[in-house]
């Protein structure tokens, strides 16, 4: 084993959520997800889902009345 | 774009005794996951009887392949689901993706054995565990999955320090 591969093998693997975090996860809303239980997140991801669609409906609504104003 | 009413989507299934396994985005968010879904997948079990079951009970919900054009015709029953395999649907409760099998994993006794019963809406519903959602989402092998992988793996180890 060279020194290098010696030396790697000291270095202690990430763990999965460290991993995540690096990645940009917001591991802070898995850790509250996590404190539902399989219904309710469903019921809040759905309520979420719900809300983007509305929010991009606005979005869409409002652009649509600029152009006509145009 | 309607929003899919997944609850409503999963219990008429379910009630409609369809052999089906709750797959994708809806699964992850059932284990815990924080990225939204705007459809529902599942895999369902390709058998005759199971096939004429998801006709007649979807069959009410008008579905229609999703991103059609206008006036094609497309009649959704026991042949043309036996004649196919996976399909992307709209229907009156919001889209839906019914999947014979899965990449990673197989039809659909693979994907059971992937799956634990979870209790959803009142009632037991089978769930692809977050491992064989990672099976199937590295087998896929799509850049926009790869955060997905991530954080499930991250929600595995999380899941595995809580029992």
């Amino acid at each position: 084993m060279d020194e290098q591969s010696n030396a790697s093998t000291l270095v202690p693997e990430k763990s999965a959520v460290e991993r995540a975090i690096e990645f940009g996860v917001d591991v802070t809303l898995l850790i509250e997800n996590l404190r539902y239980s399989p219904t309710e997140r469903l019921r809040r991801g759905e309520k979420i889902m719900k809300s983007m669609v509305a929010f991009k409906r606005e979005v869409d609504r409002v652009r649509k009345e600029q152009m006509s104003k145009k | 774009m309607n929003p899919t009413d997944v609850e409503a989507i999963l219990i008429h299934l379910d009630s409609g005794q369809v052999e089906f396994v709750v797959i994708g985005g809806v699964a992850a968010l059932a284990h815990g996951s924080a990225r939204v879904t705007f459809d529902v997948d599942v895999c369902y079990r390709r058998t005759r009887e199971n096939v004429d079951r998801l006709c007649k009970t979807l069959v009410p919900l008008k579905p229609n392949l999703r991103g059609a054009p206008e006036g094609l015709p497309f009649k959704f029953d026991a042949n043309t689901v036996l004649n196919g395999l996976n399909f992307t649907l709209v229907t009156e409760l919001g889209d839906l993706d019914l999947l014979g099998e899965v990449a990673g994993l197989g039809e659909y006794d693979a994907v059971e054995n992937a799956a634990e019963v979870l209790p959803l809406y009142g009632r037991s519903m089978k769930v692809i565990t977050i491992v064989g959602l990672l099976k199937a989402k590295r087998a896929a092998n799509r850049r926009k999955d790869q955060e997905a992988i991530v954080e499930l793996e991250a929600l595995l180890e999380m899941q595995k320090k809580q029992k």
